[in-house]
C-alpha cells in the first residue's frame, strides 16, 4: 500500500473536469485507489461522483491511497495530475 | 370517497362503474402501473425472485443513455472543447462504478424497486453536492439531478411491470396499444384504466385481443392496492375489488360458462321484448369463416376484399378472386355473405394510383373504381360467381351521390351479361348494399335508400368525417369519438330513411363492438350488427338482456344530448342501475 499527501492547487477546485481527469486515469491501474479527506471521508478515486463529493476546493489537502499490483505506478500518476493543477490556472 | 382510501381498501366489497370497453370477465390480482410521481412515493419490498428483473431494469435505462450520451459526445467533439468536457463527465457520472455499486446492493439486497433505488442513490450524492461550501461545486448538483432524471424516465416508460403477469388485471393511468400487446403476452387477463376512450387503439387491442377491459375509473392506481383480487366486467363496465368469496365464486363461474358459451351460441339473439337482431361477422378472408361460424356468427356480415392485395401482394386475377369468394361462401352456407368490393385509395394503394395529399378525402372507395372498369367489372363477375346458392350480397364503399350508384348498377348489369354470354350461372337478384360512411350519404339517405337493398353503416369513417377529426391522427384522437351526438343523429337519419324505404340498415363500424353502446344501437332499431368474431357471444349475451322499448328512450335522451361526455354519463347511469 502505497499513501501520499496531495494538495488542490489550481484555483477552481475539484469541479468536473479534474475529477474527471482523475477518474479516467485512475481506471488505467487494476490498484484500488482511495481519497481521503481530514474529516476522513474516503471515496473510491475511480468514481466520480466520489471525486464530486469531496467537493475539495483550492488549497484542500488529500490522503492518497493506493494498494495492488501496479500502485507505485497509479500513486504517481494521479499525485502528477494534482501538482499539475490538472492544467488549469493555479 | 377519496378522503379515505385506506378505509376504503378495507371494505369487503367495493364497487367501480366504469365505461365497458372490451367485453367479457376476468377474476384475477391487481397490478397497479402508477403514474412516474407515484411509483416512487409508494412502492413495495421486491421479493428476492424478481430482484434481479429490477436489476436488469437499472442496467438496461443506464445503457440507452449512455448510448444517447456518446452520440452527444460525437456531436460534441470538435466543437467547444469544454462542451466536450461536461459530456464526457456525464459518461463517468452514468457509469461510475461507486454509484452502480450503491443501486445494486439497493436492489438486490434491500428490495427496492430499480426506479427507487436510482432515484434515492443519486438523491443522497445529490445531498453532498448541495452542502459543499465552494459554490463551484454546489452547482455540480445539476449535473447528477440531470442524469438522475433521465435515468428515471427511461425506467418510468413505458410502466414497467413484474416480468410475470399470470392472472393479473393490470391497473394503469392510461394505456398504449403496445403496452396491451406486451402485458398480454405476459399473461394479463384483464385490463383497469383511469383515463382512455373507448374507441382508442389500446381499447381496439383489448377488444381483439378478447382481453375484458373497463375504462374511466377516476384515481384508480390511487384508490386499488396491488394483489388486490379485483373482477373485471368488461360487459357492465363494472370493477369489484376485495369481493366476498360469493360475489368472486358467481363471477368465476359466469366467465367460465362464457368461455363454454363461444361453442354453443346458436340462433339469433332477441331482446327481452322480442325483436330479432342477427350478429355477423366481419372477416378479411376463408380463414377466418370456420371460428367465426364457431362464435355463433349469423353470416358474414363484411369481407374487406381489398385485404386479398395484401394477402397475395399482387392484384388478384379475376380467378383468384373466384376461388377466394367462393372458399367464403362455401364455409359460410347455408349463411349470407356480404362481399364488398375493394376499398382502395390512395393510402392502401395499388402501382399508378397517384400520391394525394389527403387520402381519405381522396381517390378511394367505389370513387376509385369507377374510374377502373377493367377491375371493377373483373371483380363484379368474381362475385357473381360466387353467388350461385343466393347467399351473396354485394356491398360497395365510400358513397357519396346517387350517381355513382346508378353507374354502379349499370356495370353490374354489364358483369351479369358478361356471365350469361358465358352460360354461367349466378345469382340474377344478388343484392346490393351501399355503405353509408359520409355525411353527404347519411343525408340523402332517404334517396339514396331508393337504390339499393341495404345500407351498412360504417361508423368509423362516419365519425372521422361528421367531426373532422382525423382516425389516424394522435393529436385529434380527443375529438374522435363514435358516441358523439352529431354522429347519433345521423346515424337515426340513415336508420328512419332505411325504414321508409323499407331497406335494413346494419352497422359494420367499431361502434358495435362497445359494449356499452349496443343499448343505443338497438334503440336505434339496427337491422344486425358485423363485429369481429371474438366479439360475437358476448354482444348476443349482451342484446338478449336489452328491451328494445326501454332502449329507444335512451336513445331520445342521447340524441338530446349536447356532447359526448353527456352520452356517456347517461350510459354509465343506465349500467349503473339496477
Amino acid at each position: 500500500m502505497v499513501e501520499r499527501t496531495v494538495v488542490v492547487r489550481n484555483r477552481a477546485g475539484l469541479h468536473t473536469r479534474p475529477a474527471a481527469m482523475i477518474v479516467k486515469r485512475a481506471a488505467q491501474f487494476a490498484s484500488d485507489i482511495y481519497l481521503e479527506s481530514d474529516d476522513h471521508m474516503r471515496i473510491n478515486a475511480k468514481s466520480i461522483i466520489g471525486v464530486m463529493t469531496l467537493a475539495a476546493a483550492q488549497g484542500t489537502t488529500l490522503k492518497l491511497i493506493v494498494s495492488g499490483p501496479d500502485e507505485e505506478q497509479a500513486a504517481e500518476a494521479i499525485a502528477e495530475l494534482f501538482e499539475t493543477g490538472f492544467g488549469e490556472p493555479l | 370517497m377519496d378522503s379515505d382510501a385506506g378505509g376504503l381498501k378495507r371494505s369487503p366489497s367495493l364497487r367501480f362503474q366504469g365505461i365497458a370497453a372490451s367485453h367479457g370477465i376476468a377474476v384475477g390480482h391487481a397490478v397497479i402501473l402508477r403514474a412516474p410521481q407515484e411509483r416512487l412515493l409508494h412502492w413495495r419490498i421486491v421479493p428476492p425472485p424478481e430482484r434481479p428483473y429490477h436489476l436488469e431494469r437499472y442496467h438496461h435505462a443506464r445503457q440507452l443513455l449512455l448510448e444517447a450520451i456518446r452520440a452527444g459526445m460525437n456531436l460534441a467533439a470538435g466543437t467547444l472543447p469544454d462542451a466536450h468536457a461536461i459530456v464526457e463527465s456525464y459518461e463517468l457520472i452514468v457509469s461510475d462504478p461507486a454509484i452502480e455499486q450503491t443501486i445494486s446492493n439497493r436492489i438486490l439486497g434491500e428490495g427496492m424497486p430499480a426506479e427507487v433505488a436510482v432515484s434515492t442513490a443519486y438523491d443522497a450524492h445529490i445531498h453532498a453536492l448541495a452542502s459543499a461550501s465552494d459554490p463551484f461545486i454546489r452547482e455540480r448538483r445539476y449535473d447528477l439531478e440531470n442524469i438522475r432524471q433521465k435515468l428515471l424516465a427511461a425506467l418510468l416508460s413505458p410502466p414497467p411491470t413484474t416480468g410475470s403477469l399470470r392472472g393479473a388485471i393490470i391497473v394503469a393511468p392510461s394505456l398504449l396499444a403496445s403496452d396491451v400487446l406486451q402485458y398480454y403476452d405476459e399473461g394479463a387477463q384483464g385490463i383497469v384504466t383511469e383515463v382512455g376512450g373507448i374507441s382508442s387503439h389500446a381499447c381496439i387491442v383489448a377488444r381483439t385481443l378478447g382481453i375484458p377491459a373497463v375504462i374511466g375509473i377516476r384515481n384508480a392506481t390511487r384508490l386499488l392496492d396491488d394483489n388486490v383480487q379485483l373482477i373485471v366486467d368488461g360487459t357492465r363496465g363494472l370493477v369489484i375489488a376485495s369481493p366476498d368469496e360469493t360475489t368472486a365464486e358467481h363471477y368465476r363461474a359466469l366467465r367460465d360458462t362464457r368461455v363454454e358459451h363461444r361453442t354453443s351460441h346458436t340462433g339469433i339473439a332477441t331482446t327481452t321484448d322480442g325483436v330479432a337482431i342477427p350478429v355477423y361477422a366481419s372477416v378479411d378472408s376463408p380463414d377466418e369463416v370456420p371460428n367465426a361460424m364457431a362464435q355463433g356468427a349469423d353470416g358474414i356480415g363484411l369481407v374487406r376484399t381489398e385485404l386479398l392485395l395484401v394477402r397475395l401482394r399482387h392484384f388478384p386475377s379475376e380467378q383468384e378472386q373466384t376461388a377466394w369468394y367462393r372458399a367464403i361462401v362455401e364455409r359460410a352456407y347455408p349463411k349470407p355473405v356480404t362481399l364488398r368490393i375493394f376499398d382502395l385509395g390512395s393510402d392502401k394503394a395499388i402501382g399508378g394510383m397517384p400520391h394525394e395529399p389527403n387520402p381519405a378525402l381522396g381517390l378511394r372507395g367505389l370513387r376509385f373504381l369507377l374510374q377502373r372498369h377493367d377491375l371493377l367489372r373483373a371483380q363484379l363477375r368474381a362475385i357473381l360467381r360466387a353467388s350461385v346458392q343466393r347467399t351473396v350480397r354485394l356491398l360497395a364503399p365510400m358513397v357519396t351521390t346517387a350517381e355513382e350508384v346508378e353507374t354502379l348498377l349499370s356495370l353490374l348489369e354489364t358483369a351479369k351479361q358478361e356471365l350469361r354470354d358465358n352460360r354461367e350461372s349466378f345469382d340474377e337478384h344478388i343484392p346490393l348494399g351501399i355503405m353509408v360512411e359520409t355525411p353527404a350519404a347519411a343525408l340523402l339517405a332517404d334517396q339514396l335508400a331508393g337504390h339499393v337493398a341495404f345500407f351498412s353503416i360504417g361508423t368509423n369513417d362516419l365519425t372521422q368525417y361528421t367531426l373532422a377529426a382525423d382516425r389516424t391522427s394522435n393529436l385529434v384522437a380527443y375529438l374522435f369519438d363514435q358516441l358523439h351526438p352529431a354522429v347519433l343523429r345521423l346515424l337515426q337519419m340513415i336508420v328512419s330513411a332505411a325504414k321508409r324505404r323499407g331497406i335494413h340498415a346494419e352497422l359494420c363500424g367499431d361502434l358495435a363492438t362497445f359494449p356499452s353502446a349496443t343499448e343505443l344501437l338497438v334503440g336505434l332499431g339496427i337491422s344486425a350488427l358485423s363485429v369481429a368474431p371474438t366479439s360475437i357471444p358476448a354482444l348476443k349475451e349482451k342484446i338478449s338482456t336489452i328491451n328494445a322499448a326501454q332502449a329507444e328512450q335512451l336513445l331520445a335522451q342521447a340524441l338530446a344530448a349536447s356532447d359526448s361526455a353527456a352520452v356517456r354519463a347517461l350510459l354509465n347511469h343506465q349500467h349503473s342501475s339496477p
